[in-house]
Protein backbone atom coordinates (compact mmCIF):
# COMPACT_ATOMS: atom_id res chain seq x y z
CA UNK A 1 0.00 0.00 0.00
CA UNK A 2 1.44 3.34 -0.99
CA UNK A 3 2.07 5.96 1.70
CA UNK A 4 0.00 9.14 1.68
CA UNK A 5 3.14 11.25 1.46
CA UNK A 6 4.05 9.54 -1.81
CA UNK A 7 0.89 10.48 -3.72
CA UNK A 8 -0.36 13.89 -4.95
CA UNK A 9 -1.69 16.08 -2.14
CA UNK A 10 -5.24 16.28 -3.54
CA UNK A 11 -5.45 12.49 -3.69
CA UNK A 12 -3.98 12.17 -0.19
CA UNK A 13 -6.52 14.66 1.14
CA UNK A 14 -9.33 12.73 -0.53
CA UNK A 15 -8.20 9.52 1.20
CA UNK A 16 -7.78 11.23 4.59
CA UNK A 17 -11.41 12.31 4.40
CA UNK A 18 -12.64 8.72 3.95
CA UNK A 19 -14.67 7.32 6.80
CA UNK A 20 -12.78 4.61 8.68
CA UNK A 21 -15.17 2.77 10.97
CA UNK A 22 -13.99 1.27 14.23
CA UNK A 23 -15.11 -2.33 14.71
CA UNK A 24 -16.18 -3.74 18.05
CA UNK A 25 -14.70 -7.16 17.46
CA UNK A 26 -11.78 -8.83 15.72
CA UNK A 27 -13.33 -11.21 13.19
CA UNK A 28 -10.11 -13.01 12.38
CA UNK A 29 -9.69 -16.75 12.26
CA UNK A 30 -6.66 -18.93 11.95
CA UNK A 31 -6.21 -21.30 9.02
CA UNK A 32 -3.86 -23.90 7.61
CA UNK A 33 -0.24 -23.30 6.74
CA UNK A 34 0.48 -21.45 3.49
CA UNK A 35 1.63 -24.68 1.84
CA UNK A 36 -1.92 -25.97 2.25
CA UNK A 37 -3.73 -22.88 1.10
CA UNK A 38 -5.73 -22.56 -2.10
CA UNK A 39 -5.34 -18.93 -3.14
CA UNK A 40 -7.19 -16.60 -5.51
CA UNK A 41 -6.85 -12.93 -6.32
CA UNK A 42 -9.68 -10.47 -5.88
CA UNK A 43 -8.81 -7.15 -7.45
CA UNK A 44 -10.71 -3.87 -7.31
CA UNK A 45 -8.75 -2.43 -10.23
CA UNK A 46 -11.59 -2.81 -12.73
CA UNK A 47 -9.73 -5.49 -14.68
CA UNK A 48 -11.40 -7.92 -17.05
CA UNK A 49 -10.90 -9.99 -20.15
CA UNK A 50 -10.90 -7.97 -23.33
CA UNK A 51 -14.18 -9.55 -24.49
CA UNK A 52 -16.00 -8.91 -21.19
CA UNK A 53 -18.32 -6.00 -20.54
CA UNK A 54 -16.48 -2.82 -19.56
CA UNK A 55 -16.98 -1.35 -16.09
CA UNK A 56 -18.73 2.02 -16.07
CA UNK A 57 -19.79 4.43 -13.33
CA UNK A 58 -21.44 2.68 -10.34
CA UNK A 59 -21.02 -0.89 -11.48
CA UNK A 60 -21.34 -3.23 -8.49
CA UNK A 61 -20.90 -6.37 -10.57
CA UNK A 62 -17.85 -8.58 -10.83
CA UNK A 63 -15.94 -10.13 -13.69
CA UNK A 64 -14.48 -13.63 -13.69
CA UNK A 65 -10.84 -14.09 -14.65
CA UNK A 66 -9.95 -17.74 -15.38
CA UNK A 67 -6.93 -19.06 -13.52
CA UNK A 68 -5.21 -20.08 -16.74
CA UNK A 69 -5.68 -16.71 -18.45
CA UNK A 70 -2.99 -15.20 -20.63
CA UNK A 71 -2.30 -11.93 -18.80
CA UNK A 72 -2.05 -10.12 -22.14
CA UNK A 73 -5.81 -10.61 -22.50
CA UNK A 74 -6.60 -8.39 -19.52
CA UNK A 75 -7.63 -4.73 -19.84
CA UNK A 76 -8.72 -2.13 -17.29
CA UNK A 77 -11.89 -0.02 -17.35
CA UNK A 78 -11.90 1.32 -13.81
CA UNK A 79 -14.08 4.41 -13.94
CA UNK A 80 -11.81 6.57 -11.78
CA UNK A 81 -9.14 8.61 -13.50
CA UNK A 82 -7.52 9.58 -10.20
CA UNK A 83 -4.95 6.89 -9.83
CA UNK A 84 -1.78 6.05 -11.63
CA UNK A 85 -2.12 3.42 -14.37
CA UNK A 86 1.38 3.52 -15.76
CA UNK A 87 2.54 0.64 -13.57
CA UNK A 88 -0.32 -1.54 -14.79
CA UNK A 89 0.48 -0.64 -18.38
CA UNK A 90 4.10 -1.66 -17.92
CA UNK A 91 3.56 -4.80 -15.88
CA UNK A 92 0.17 -6.17 -14.88
CA UNK A 93 1.70 -7.95 -11.88
CA UNK A 94 1.72 -4.68 -9.92
CA UNK A 95 -2.08 -4.90 -9.69
CA UNK A 96 -2.76 -8.54 -10.53
CA UNK A 97 0.25 -10.60 -9.42
CA UNK A 98 -0.74 -13.87 -11.06
CA UNK A 99 2.73 -14.61 -12.45
CA UNK A 100 4.16 -14.29 -8.94
CA UNK A 101 1.40 -16.46 -7.50
CA UNK A 102 2.12 -19.13 -10.13
CA UNK A 103 5.78 -19.05 -9.09
CA UNK A 104 4.85 -19.55 -5.44
CA UNK A 105 2.66 -22.48 -6.43
CA UNK A 106 5.44 -24.02 -8.54
CA UNK A 107 7.87 -23.83 -5.63
CA UNK A 108 5.34 -25.23 -3.18
CA UNK A 109 5.14 -22.10 -1.03
CA UNK A 110 1.37 -22.11 -1.48
CA UNK A 111 -0.78 -25.17 -2.02
CA UNK A 112 -2.64 -24.27 -5.20
CA UNK A 113 -4.32 -21.51 -7.15
CA UNK A 114 -8.10 -21.39 -7.49
CA UNK A 115 -9.86 -22.00 -10.80
CA UNK A 116 -11.04 -18.42 -11.07
CA UNK A 117 -10.04 -14.98 -9.87
CA UNK A 118 -12.48 -12.11 -9.52
CA UNK A 119 -12.42 -8.43 -10.36
CA UNK A 120 -14.53 -5.54 -9.13
CA UNK A 121 -14.42 -1.85 -9.84
CA UNK A 122 -13.68 -0.25 -6.51
CA UNK A 123 -15.26 3.16 -6.85
CA UNK A 124 -18.60 4.88 -6.65
CA UNK A 125 -20.40 2.57 -4.24
CA UNK A 126 -20.88 2.29 -0.49
CA UNK A 127 -20.23 -0.90 1.54
CA UNK A 128 -23.90 -1.88 1.84
CA UNK A 129 -24.33 -1.52 -1.95
CA UNK A 130 -21.53 -3.98 -2.70
CA UNK A 131 -22.45 -6.49 0.01
CA UNK A 132 -24.71 -8.70 -2.18
CA UNK A 133 -21.85 -9.05 -4.68
CA UNK A 134 -19.44 -9.98 -1.89
CA UNK A 135 -21.87 -12.57 -0.53
CA UNK A 136 -22.14 -14.13 -3.98
CA UNK A 137 -18.37 -14.17 -4.39
CA UNK A 138 -17.96 -15.80 -0.98
CA UNK A 139 -20.20 -18.64 -2.18
CA UNK A 140 -18.16 -19.09 -5.35
CA UNK A 141 -14.92 -19.19 -3.37
CA UNK A 142 -16.34 -21.79 -1.02
CA UNK A 143 -17.40 -23.98 -3.97
CA UNK A 144 -13.80 -23.90 -5.23
CA UNK A 145 -12.41 -24.77 -1.76
CA UNK A 146 -10.51 -21.50 -1.61
CA UNK A 147 -9.11 -20.71 1.82
CA UNK A 148 -6.94 -17.67 1.12
CA UNK A 149 -7.77 -14.53 -0.83
CA UNK A 150 -5.30 -11.96 -1.97
CA UNK A 151 -7.22 -8.69 -1.94
CA UNK A 152 -5.44 -6.27 -4.25
CA UNK A 153 -6.82 -2.73 -4.25
CA UNK A 154 -5.62 0.17 -6.39
CA UNK B 1 2.35 -4.09 -5.62
CA UNK B 2 6.07 -3.58 -5.85
CA UNK B 3 7.57 -2.03 -8.95
CA UNK B 4 6.91 -2.92 -12.63
CA UNK B 5 9.26 -5.50 -14.13
CA UNK B 6 10.82 -6.31 -10.75
CA UNK B 7 9.69 -9.90 -10.16
CA UNK B 8 12.02 -10.45 -7.20
CA UNK B 9 10.65 -7.47 -5.33
CA UNK B 10 7.06 -8.36 -6.26
CA UNK B 11 7.60 -11.88 -4.95
CA UNK B 12 8.93 -10.57 -1.63
CA UNK B 13 5.93 -8.24 -1.28
CA UNK B 14 3.58 -11.12 -2.01
CA UNK B 15 5.29 -13.52 0.39
CA UNK B 16 5.27 -10.87 3.11
CA UNK B 17 1.56 -10.28 2.55
CA UNK B 18 0.63 -13.95 2.48
CA UNK B 19 2.80 -14.48 5.56
CA UNK B 20 0.35 -12.34 7.51
CA UNK B 21 -2.31 -15.01 6.98
CA UNK B 22 -0.73 -17.34 9.48
CA UNK B 23 -0.16 -14.73 12.17
CA UNK B 24 -2.24 -15.20 15.29
CA UNK B 25 -1.58 -11.82 16.94
CA UNK B 26 -4.37 -10.23 14.92
CA UNK B 27 -5.27 -7.72 13.68
CA UNK B 28 -1.90 -6.91 12.15
CA UNK B 29 -0.71 -3.90 10.22
CA UNK B 30 2.87 -4.28 9.08
CA UNK B 31 5.23 -2.01 7.23
CA UNK B 32 7.00 -3.65 4.31
CA UNK B 33 10.66 -2.92 4.94
CA UNK B 34 12.78 -3.76 1.95
CA UNK B 35 15.94 -1.83 1.14
CA UNK B 36 15.79 -2.94 -2.49
CA UNK B 37 12.34 -1.41 -2.90
CA UNK B 38 13.55 2.17 -2.38
CA UNK B 39 16.67 1.43 -4.41
CA UNK B 40 14.64 0.23 -7.40
CA UNK B 41 12.44 3.33 -7.26
CA UNK B 42 15.33 5.74 -6.84
CA UNK B 43 17.46 4.31 -9.62
CA UNK B 44 14.77 5.22 -12.17
CA UNK B 45 16.15 7.89 -14.49
CA UNK B 46 14.26 11.02 -15.46
CA UNK B 47 11.80 10.63 -18.30
CA UNK B 48 11.51 12.83 -21.36
CA UNK B 49 9.28 12.63 -24.43
CA UNK B 50 10.81 10.34 -27.08
CA UNK B 51 9.97 12.75 -29.95
CA UNK B 52 9.55 16.50 -30.35
CA UNK B 53 5.86 17.33 -30.64
CA UNK B 54 4.43 20.50 -32.23
CA UNK B 55 4.52 23.35 -29.67
CA UNK B 56 1.34 24.77 -28.17
CA UNK B 57 1.79 27.96 -30.18
CA UNK B 58 1.12 25.99 -33.36
CA UNK B 59 -2.31 24.77 -32.22
CA UNK B 60 -5.56 26.28 -33.35
CA UNK B 61 -8.55 26.65 -31.02
CA UNK B 62 -9.55 23.04 -31.72
CA UNK B 63 -6.22 21.20 -31.77
CA UNK B 64 -7.40 18.40 -34.07
CA UNK B 65 -4.62 18.92 -36.62
CA UNK B 66 -2.02 19.00 -33.88
CA UNK B 67 -3.56 15.83 -32.44
CA UNK B 68 -3.29 14.05 -35.80
CA UNK B 69 0.31 15.23 -36.13
CA UNK B 70 1.16 13.99 -32.63
CA UNK B 71 -0.34 10.59 -33.38
CA UNK B 72 1.72 10.24 -36.55
CA UNK B 73 4.89 11.24 -34.67
CA UNK B 74 4.28 8.93 -31.71
CA UNK B 75 3.09 5.94 -33.74
CA UNK B 76 6.58 4.41 -34.24
CA UNK B 77 7.29 4.80 -30.51
CA UNK B 78 4.14 2.95 -29.58
CA UNK B 79 4.81 0.18 -32.09
CA UNK B 80 8.33 -0.25 -30.72
CA UNK B 81 7.18 -0.18 -27.11
CA UNK B 82 4.46 -2.77 -27.71
CA UNK B 83 6.98 -4.98 -29.51
CA UNK B 84 9.32 -4.62 -26.52
CA UNK B 85 6.70 -5.38 -23.86
CA UNK B 86 4.71 -7.87 -25.94
CA UNK B 87 1.41 -6.47 -24.75
CA UNK B 88 -1.05 -3.61 -25.01
CA UNK B 89 -3.97 -2.56 -22.84
CA UNK B 90 -5.37 -0.30 -25.56
CA UNK B 91 -8.74 -1.20 -27.09
CA UNK B 92 -11.54 -0.81 -24.54
CA UNK B 93 -13.46 1.49 -26.91
CA UNK B 94 -13.26 -0.90 -29.85
CA UNK B 95 -11.97 1.96 -32.03
CA UNK B 96 -8.56 2.50 -33.58
CA UNK B 97 -6.59 5.60 -32.66
CA UNK B 98 -7.64 7.56 -35.76
CA UNK B 99 -11.32 6.76 -35.17
CA UNK B 100 -10.92 7.89 -31.56
CA UNK B 101 -9.38 11.22 -32.56
CA UNK B 102 -12.10 11.77 -35.15
CA UNK B 103 -14.93 10.78 -32.78
CA UNK B 104 -13.82 13.07 -29.95
CA UNK B 105 -13.02 15.89 -32.32
CA UNK B 106 -16.44 15.75 -33.98
CA UNK B 107 -18.12 15.85 -30.54
CA UNK B 108 -16.09 18.92 -29.56
CA UNK B 109 -16.72 20.65 -32.88
CA UNK B 110 -20.43 19.82 -32.51
CA UNK B 111 -20.46 18.25 -35.93
CA UNK B 112 -23.09 15.79 -37.02
CA UNK B 113 -21.31 12.55 -36.30
CA UNK B 114 -21.83 8.90 -36.87
CA UNK B 115 -21.62 7.56 -33.35
CA UNK B 116 -19.68 4.30 -33.00
CA UNK B 117 -20.60 1.61 -30.49
CA UNK B 118 -24.37 1.47 -30.85
CA UNK B 119 -24.70 -0.81 -27.83
CA UNK B 120 -23.18 1.84 -25.54
CA UNK B 121 -24.37 5.28 -24.48
CA UNK B 122 -22.65 8.39 -25.81
CA UNK B 123 -21.13 9.01 -22.35
CA UNK B 124 -19.75 5.47 -22.27
CA UNK B 125 -18.25 5.76 -25.75
CA UNK B 126 -16.63 9.11 -24.97
CA UNK B 127 -15.24 7.79 -21.68
CA UNK B 128 -13.78 4.63 -23.26
CA UNK B 129 -12.41 6.62 -26.21
CA UNK B 130 -10.77 9.10 -23.81
CA UNK B 131 -9.29 6.24 -21.75
CA UNK B 132 -7.93 4.62 -24.91
CA UNK B 133 -6.42 7.90 -26.11
CA UNK B 134 -4.55 8.24 -22.80
CA UNK B 135 -3.41 4.61 -22.87
CA UNK B 136 -2.16 5.00 -26.46
CA UNK B 137 -0.06 8.05 -25.56
CA UNK B 138 1.27 6.47 -22.36
CA UNK B 139 2.27 3.34 -24.24
CA UNK B 140 4.13 5.46 -26.82
CA UNK B 141 5.76 7.56 -24.12
CA UNK B 142 6.82 4.48 -22.15
CA UNK B 143 9.32 3.56 -24.87
CA UNK B 144 11.72 5.99 -23.26
CA UNK B 145 13.66 4.45 -20.37
CA UNK B 146 12.98 5.84 -16.93
CA UNK B 147 9.22 5.98 -17.12
CA UNK B 148 7.95 8.07 -14.22
CA UNK B 149 4.20 8.33 -14.02
CA UNK B 150 4.14 11.86 -12.60
CA UNK B 151 6.27 13.21 -15.42
CA UNK B 152 4.28 11.42 -18.12
CA UNK B 153 1.03 12.71 -16.64
CA UNK B 154 2.31 16.29 -16.59
CA UNK B 155 3.56 15.93 -20.14
CA UNK B 156 0.24 14.51 -21.34
CA UNK B 157 -2.03 17.08 -19.67
CA UNK B 158 0.15 20.17 -20.00
CA UNK B 159 2.06 19.71 -23.24
CA UNK B 160 0.13 17.55 -25.69
CA UNK B 161 -2.74 18.35 -28.03
CA UNK B 162 -4.32 15.09 -26.87
CA UNK B 163 -4.44 16.39 -23.29
CA UNK B 164 -5.84 19.68 -24.49
CA UNK B 165 -8.48 17.83 -26.52
CA UNK B 166 -9.60 15.87 -23.45
CA UNK B 167 -9.74 19.05 -21.37
CA UNK B 168 -12.07 20.51 -23.99
CA UNK B 169 -14.08 17.30 -24.06
CA UNK B 170 -14.50 17.29 -20.26
CA UNK B 171 -15.48 20.94 -20.28
CA UNK B 172 -18.23 20.35 -22.85
CA UNK B 173 -19.51 17.18 -21.18
CA UNK B 174 -19.75 18.96 -17.83
CA UNK B 175 -22.07 21.54 -19.39
CA UNK B 176 -24.34 18.96 -21.00
CA UNK B 177 -28.00 18.61 -20.04
CA UNK B 178 -27.64 14.85 -20.12
CA UNK B 179 -26.89 13.54 -16.61
CA UNK B 180 -24.59 10.68 -17.63
CA UNK B 181 -22.52 13.01 -19.82
CA UNK B 182 -22.26 15.55 -16.99
CA UNK B 183 -21.15 12.97 -14.40
CA UNK B 184 -18.64 11.39 -16.76
CA UNK B 185 -17.29 14.75 -17.87
CA UNK B 186 -16.91 15.95 -14.29
CA UNK B 187 -15.25 12.86 -12.82
CA UNK B 188 -14.29 10.46 -15.56
CA UNK B 189 -12.02 12.23 -18.02
CA UNK B 190 -9.53 14.52 -16.25
CA UNK B 191 -7.73 13.50 -13.03
CA UNK B 192 -8.26 15.57 -9.88
CA UNK B 193 -4.73 16.96 -10.07
CA UNK B 194 -5.30 18.45 -13.51
CA UNK B 195 -8.91 19.63 -13.19
CA UNK B 196 -7.72 23.22 -12.77
CA UNK B 197 -6.56 23.16 -16.40
CA UNK B 198 -10.16 22.92 -17.60
CA UNK B 199 -10.58 26.60 -16.75
CA UNK B 200 -7.88 27.34 -19.33
CA UNK B 201 -9.83 25.81 -22.22
CA UNK B 202 -13.02 27.62 -21.19
CA UNK B 203 -11.34 31.00 -21.77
Amino acid sequence: MVRLKDIPELDAQHLREKECPVFDNKPFISGPALEDRRVVIITTAGLHRREDKNFFLQDTGYRVIPGDIDLNDIVMTHTSVNYDRTGFQQDINVVFPLDRLRELEATGKIGSIGRFHYSLMGAGWLPHEIKPTCDELAGLLREDNVNAVLLVPV
Amino acid sequence: MGVPDSPGLQRRVLEAGLGLLVRTDVPVLENFLDQDCRAVIEKTVRWSCPVNLPPRTSWTKYPSKALAKEISLLLPCRVSNNAKTGRTVFGVSGLDIHEIASFIDSFIADEKMTRPGKDKSLAQMLKFAADDLKVWYYEAASLQPGTISKEISEWFWCETAAGETLLQLASLMEMSNEKQLTITGTKGIVPRDFQHLIARVKD
